[in-house]
This record gives structure tokens, C-alpha cells and sequence, in this order.
């Protein structure tokens, strides 16, 4: 599998790989897994009146996994959290040109980022 | 991974009917092998030497094929995962696992495995892959009963194939992490 530069760059020097505390008020968590590939990605998000000031992920996949949710917390920081529910995997797929079959990975990194906003969205349901 | 594509190059039979099994997940190995070989030895490239290129090529194809059908009835797991594709149930890559538990747990164990690598404590790795391996053997004896099961009309078993051969998948993926860890310490 060729990997575009945009990827292997992400790959070999991720951005935002940690952990936020979560069961700290002000970050949301999305835990998601892909069973066909057997990935695993977590995407927290930590939130001050309405705005991602942070993001951190950590990925156990393949470099197209863990590129798309090192792209992706860079591009949620910053943004409101309606904003970032927005993000669509295609924006992702575009940035780093990853190929047909590595699609499924944008899609993860999607919905990570939806579940990270709706664990948030859920600790202040309250 | 084991591409399941139950009709792909054998023109729609099943890789059972190719070489005239049972189609069943308690496959006798002795009979696999058997049937495995006497169709070999008639599909062999050898045999078409001096035969018109048609009939070579179809040979050819018909050699490849047998391999196929026969690494992937040989183990459980992709035998599983080729038998559950034959009921319908595949594990698509747009598939999602909704266990925040396990999927917590898988992590969790991919960091203490990383953990281990980055500072080269091949004891740890290895208690790891020790671990997993049993987890791997635990989960392989889950598939005769629920074929079992399958096979006599319990649709509901599918289910529990499915999910057994979703963490198998995870579980191999760590395997695959734990002895490229202690080949890197080779290396």
C-alpha cells in the first residue's frame, strides 16, 4: 500500500497523541472500533464555552487510521463543538489523499469525533 | 487478513463442494488434506504440459484455486469466517463494535504492549502474548459449539459467531503487534 505524503507525514509525527482525563467535566471521550481491521481509536475533546481547546487521540491501526485522527484533532481545535459535528470524513479522505479502500479509516475518525462531542454533550445533559 | 469472497474464482461452487466435503464447520482435517491432494494432483501444472494454452490456463486457475479453497478450510478461524460469509453474515468495513468495554480493555492492553516494546522488556511482551494466546484459544472453542448450533437452525448462533470472530480479529491484530515486538529484539 502507497501511502500519500500527507499520510506517512501524520503517521511518522502524529499531532495530539494522549489522553485527556475522562471523567474530567470539561472533556468528552469517543471510543470507537473498527472490528474488520481489528483498530481501535480514542478521540477526547476538552471543552470551554462552546469551543474545543484541545484534542488528543490515540489509534491502534493502520497508518491511515492514525493519520486520519491526528488530521482530525487538528482540525476540531478551535472549533465549536456544533462546527466539529459537521466534519465530514471526505474533508478528511481530501486532506490526505487516501485512496478507496483506506476510506473506511475517515469514517472512523468521523465518528469518533461525533462520539468524543456526544459524550460531552452528555455529561452536561444535567 | 483472510479475504472472504466465498465465490470468487471457483465459478459459484463452495470451496466444500470443490473438494466434495461436507459442508460443515467439524471438518475432518484427515479428509480435508486427502481431498485436498488427490485434486491437486489431477489440477497439477505438470500434467497440462503439452496441452493447448486454454487448457493450461484453466488448470492453472484450477490449481490456485484449490490452494485456496484448502488454506482457508485448513484453520478454524478463516474456516469460520468463510462458512459464516456462506449464511450472509460478513464483517464489513463499515462495521462498528459497540462495546466501550472491550474496545477500553483492547486498549488499554495495545498501551501496556507498546509500553513493553518501546523499552524492550520482552518479558512483559512475552507474558502478554501468553495472555492473548489463551484468550485466542478461548475464543476458537467458542465456534464448534455455535456451528454446531448454526448448522442445526439456531439463527441466533450466527450472532455469536459473528461477535467470537470480531474479537478474534482484535485479538490477532495483538498477536501480530506481540511477535513483531520480539522481532524487533531480535533484529
Amino acid at each position: 500500500m502507497a501511502y500519500s505524503d500527507k499520510v506517512i507525514e501524520h503517521y511518522e509525527n502524529p499531532k495530539n497523541v494522549g489522553t485527556l482525563g475522562k471523567d474530567e467535566d470539561d472533556v468528552g471521550t469517543g471510543l470507537v472500533g473498527a472490528p474488520a481491521c481489528g483498530d481501535v481509536m480514542r478521540l477526547q475533546i476538552r471543552v470551554k464555552d462552546g469551543v474545543i481547546t484541545d484534542a488528543k487521540f490515540k489509534t491502534f491501526g493502520c497508518g491511515s487510521a492514525i493519520a486520519s485522527s491526528s488530521l482530525a484533532t487538528e482540525m476540531i481545535k478551535g472549533m465549536t463543538i456544533e462546527q466539529a459535528g459537521t466534519i465530514k470524513n471526505t474533508q478528511i479522505v481530501e486532506e490526505l489523499n487516501l485512496p478507496p479502500v483506506k476510506i473506511h479509516c475517515s469514517v472512523l475518525a468521523e465518528d469518533a469525533i461525533k462520539a468524543a462531542i456526544e459524550d460531552y454533550k452528555k455529561k452536561h445533559a444535567r | 487478513m483472510v479475504a472472504v469472497n466465498p465465490s470468487s474464482s471457483d465459478g459459484g461452487g463452495s470451496y466444500f463442494d470443490l473438494l466434495g466435503l461436507p459442508e460443515t464447520f467439524a471438518l475432518d482435517g484427515a479428509a480435508l488434506e486427502a481431498a485436498y491432494l488427490a485434486r491437486s494432483k489431477d489440477a497439477h501444472p505438470d500434467r497440462f504440459a503439452q496441452a493447448p494454452a486454454a487448457e493450461r490456463v484453466a488448470a492453472l486457475q484450477r490449481a490456485r484455486t484449490l490452494n485456496e479453497a484448502y488454506k482457508t478450510l485448513k484453520k478454524p478461524v478463516p474456516r469460520a469466517e468463510y462458512l459464516l460469509a456462506r449464511h450472509g453474515v460478513t464483517i464489513g468495513d463499515h462495521e462498528r463494535l459497540d462495546d466501550a468495554a472491550f474496545l477500553m480493555e483492547i486498549l488499554e492492553l495495545r498501551e501496556e504492549l507498546a509500553a513493553a516494546r518501546v523499552a524492550g522488556k520482552l518479558d512483559d511482551v512475552g507474558r502478554l502474548e501468553a495472555a492473548m494466546k489463551q484468550r485466542h484459544r478461548g475464543l476458537v472453542d467458542q465456534l464448534a459449539p455455535a456451528f454446531a448450533a448454526a448448522e442445526r437452525g439456531d439463527a441466533a448462533a450466527l450472532a455469536t459467531i459473528k461477535r467470537a470472530l470480531i474479537e478474534l480479529r482484535y485479538v490477532g491484530r495483538y498477536l501480530e503487534e506481540c511477535a513483531a515486538s520480539l522481532d524487533d529484539a531480535d533484529a
